[in-house]
């Protein structure tokens, strides 16, 4: 009794954890599905991408979309032309006058007897078209379709003709010939009789043109049956012939690639934009570090000032500073789009490196990390301030001797906090910085899209974006520690 | 005698920190108030006029405007408001709730718990941007994923994000770019609760649930009685979180939604509406007021916060 109980309790706990595992494994598709897409569509070549439906996994797979989302549109196409170049020069084309010579010989000896037969087969072709196109001929075989068509016609409307002429019958008998019924039947009948009529006129053309149209027609087939110089000597000079001019075609088509085509292609390519990876990383990275360096320097003396110094409204100044956490950055927009204008740090700005300043200072102070660092500093025990003080410790040196090494896991989180976030800017940026000064996410959102077509390039775009997440994923796989502690202290997304 | 040095000392500290704040903050934050109240503000002017200064923009943004009697509407304001209110009243909720549901579910089973918390947590540190141009690949008309799957039960494609951004005869209707547009943030929004959740199961004190064990409770009961009443403090905090960063929703439109078309302009969003007026003639005051509208906002819900959070949630 007991023991059922207890195994339809297990039965039952089983069921469960299967339905708990179920639904958390439909979740994790749903989270991974997007990744896998995106790593699977990089991975496509344009033509597959444009497949309906689309394939589940890669089946012709390529790295091209990285290299064009690495290196540039304008490289990858340079490098393609001067390998085109170097394989025709090198390879295609003495392969091709090597073999051309070798078929030459061949030629000469074979082109008279082609011609000859060619010449013959021409007049043949002629004759025949003409016979072909013969009006006697041509006539009789037209008329005769119209003949046997009638004939048909009228075979199948036999019955209907010959009930209305019952009815026109009946009606006549009863003398109703001036109903409705009986004008219809008239009619039919009268329609009828008189395709009849024309049928057999034209039957009698028919006859009457027979002889003409089988004396083209007997001259017609003799020229199909004398039809037999398609010889295996004439196949064996026409290949010799044909194999000759289809290399010479191929030899011509490679010269005039490498004389005209591909410089004209290698001209269009120079004139592509840079558009490429490094450019914008090294944007990024400028205003990743620079904004890093500064910012975090700032946090540090802030962070200094507002936890072992003691001066007057200390706390007043660090309970406005959390307040202003609380405005939504949205808030200072406007203004500081005003501000950072007036300055000339918009587009490419009034002097070079000018948007760099427009993207890192208005950032500089961020209140959640002096907060943080705060922190930090607070658990250091005063006994040691007071004993470095004995020590004639300067108040400078005490923060970057002691306070800065205590603090540095904060430290690091501060700085991978800071170089995510340049990593990721999108909206400001994409608002100040002109074309030179892009950063990698604007980069990005606006490149890979086809001008001419209007076609998103969603191969090289997915490419693009796995190249953007993947330092993301490293400083998650590697930094994790230090990206939970700024997570678990306040988030770094809402 | 020490202190009067240290005084000057730690303001010189101070200093550049408060001079970017004062530049970049405070000064921004009354100027845009201010512009918010001019209704002809001129940026290259660069002053605020005190002559027309009243609730003109307010009106104009939240009632509408009438040019020679003749009604201009609103400007896309009520539109980026209702879109981000619906994003609000859908994706939080819905959220909280699937992460709620994930967490107690990776806490009742013990041996692949940490692959699924990995997976789980692989959206959290992506690039906003980045993944909302895979969902828009995902959800493309032609070659996605969504319609393909979609098409295995006979349904006929549905084009849910226009991703050329070009004019085309099928354009997608708000229903299905919405629909687009929750399910990223959602997907988006998981982990960070997902995370949050289960270090707050984990911190539950293991005699509650042994001794609704030994009383044979039902799992659905100690969910309700004891998982959710301990995890109130946490649902608060995520469920405020989540609020004011739905109510910021921007960079999730712009990643789904082709730059520059019509349909991004749909999508709108109050982050959105603001940045959308700068540089447009008359669009600064616009966009003071709409900016300061959503300063309220967030500054309501977290005053509701602060409210409750003194009363204490707890159970």
């Amino acid at each position: 009794m007991q023991d059922n109980i207890l195994k339809k309790q297990k039965t039952s706990l089983f069921f469960k954890k299967s339905l708990t595992i179920l639904f958390l494994t439909i979740m994790a598709l749903v989270v991974i599905i997007p990744f896998y897409w995106m790593i699977n569509t990089s991975l496509k070549t344009p033509g597959e991408v444009q497949k309906e439906p689309p394939t589940l996994y890669p089946h012709e797979w390529t790295f091209d979309n990285y290299k064009v989302a690495l290196l540039g549109k304008k490289h990858v196409e340079i490098t393609n032309l001067n390998r085109q170049i170097k394989e025709l020069e090198t390879l295609t084309i003495p392969a091709l006058e090597a073999e051309i010579v070798e078929l030459e010989a061949k030629y000469n000896v074979a082109k008279p007897e082609h011609d000859r037969l060619i010449a013959e087969d021409k007049q043949y072709t002629t004759t025949y078209k003409d016979l072909k196109n013969d009006p006697n001929y041509v006539n009789y075989e037209d008329l005769r379709l119209e003949v046997q068509n009638t004939e048909f016609e009228l075979l199948r409307d036999i019955d209907v003709y010959n009930s209305n002429k019952q009815t026109m019958e009946r009606l006549a008998a009863s003398g109703d010939t001036s109903s409705q019924e009986y004008n219809d039947a008239k009619a039919y009948v009268d329609a009828y009789e008189q395709k009849q009529a024309d049928f057999e006129i034209k039957k009698q053309q028919l006859v009457d043109m027979e002889p003409q149209h089988d004396q083209i027609s007997a001259q017609i087939q003799a020229l199909e049956q004398a039809n037999e110089h398609y010889t295996p000597e004439f196949y064996a000079v026409y290949q010799d012939v044909k194999k000759y001019e289809d290399c010479k075609l191929l030899l011509d088509n490679a010269r005039n690639d490498l004389n005209v085509a591909l410089p004209a292609r290698l001209e269009a390519a120079r004139n592509l934009s840079t558009d490429s990876f490094g450019k914008y990383l090294g944007n990024t990275l400028i205003v990743g570090i620079g904004s890093t360096i500064l910012g975090t320097f700032m946090s540090i003396i802030g962070a200094f000032a507002l936890s072992r110094l003691n001066f007057k409204g200390r706390e007043l100044i660090f309970t406005i500073m959390l307040a202003t956490m609380m405005i939504p950055g949205e808030m200072m927009v406007i203004a500081n789009y005003i501000t950072v204008s007036k300055l000339g740090w918009v587009d490419n700005g009034a002097f070079p490196g000018a948007p760099f300043l427009a993207m890192t200072i208005p950032f500089l102070v961020t209140v959640f990390h002096i907060y943080l660092l705060r922190q930090n500093f607070k658990q250091i025990p005063d006994e040691m301030y007071y004993a470095a003080k004995i020590d004639g410790t300067s108040d400078w040196k005490y923060l970057w001797r002691i306070m800065v090494p205590l603090a540095k896991s904060s430290i690091i989180t501060i700085t991978i906090l800071k170089l995510m976030g340049s990593w990721n800017a999108y909206i400001w940026p994409n608002l100040v910085a002109g074309n030179d000064y892009k950063l990698i996410t604007v980069w990005l959102r606006t490149s890979f899209n086809d001008m001419q077509t209007g076609r998103v390039l969603i191969e090289q775009q997915m490419a693009a974006t796995v190249v953007v997440l993947l330092p993301l994923l490293l400083v998650f796989i590697f930094l994790r520690k230090y990206v939970m502690r700024g997570v678990s202290r306040g988030g770094i997304k809402g | 005698m020490v202190n009067e040095k240290k005084n000057y000392k730690a303001w010189l500290y101070l200093a550049p920190l408060l001079f970017l704040m004062a530049i970049f903050t405070i000064y921004p934050l009354i100027k845009t108030i201010l512009i918010s109240f001019d209704p002809n503000y001129n940026p290259i002017e660069g002053v605020v006029n005190f002559k027309n200064f009243g609730f003109d923009n307010y009106r104009h943004i939240l009632v509408g405007k009438y040019d020679n009697g003749v009604y201009i509407g609103r400007g896309g304001f009520d539109n980026a408001l209702v879109n981000t209110l619906l994003i609000v009243v859908i994706s939080v909720p819905l959220s909280t709730i699937l992460a709620l549901a994930i967490a107690v579910g990776l806490m009742s089973i013990e041996k692949v718990r940490g692959f699924f918390q990995t997976i789980y947590f692989l959206p959290y540190i992506t690039n906003t941007i980045a993944i909302g141009m895979v969902f828009a690949v995902l959800f493309n008309y032609q070659f996605g994923l969504v319609n393909a799957f979609f098409g295995l039960f006979g349904m006929d494609p549905i084009n849910w994000v226009n991703q050329a951004g070009g004019p085309v005869p099928n354009p997608p209707s708000k229903t299905s770019m919405m629909i687009v547009a929750q399910s990223y943030i959602v997907w988006q929004a998981l982990p960070f609760k997902i995370l949050i959740f289960v270090g707050g199961i984990q911190g539950i004190n293991k005699q509650y649930y042994q001794a609704a064990q030994i009383d044979n409770t039902s799992k659905w009961r100690v969910f309700r009685k004891i998982t959710v009443p301990m995890l109130s403090p946490l649902i608060m905090y995520v469920v405020i979180t989540s609020l004011i960063g739905s109510f910021k929703t921007y960079s999730a439109i712009i990643g789904l939604f082709p730059p520059n078309s019509e349909q991004v302009d749909q999508m709108n969003t109050l982050v959105g509406y603001v940045y959308s007026q700068l540089g447009k003639t008359g669009g600064y005051s616009l966009g003071a007021a709409g900016a300061v509208v959503l300063f309220l906002i967030i500054l309501v819900i977290t005053g509701i916060n602060s409210y409750i959070g003194r009363k204490k949630v707890h159970y």
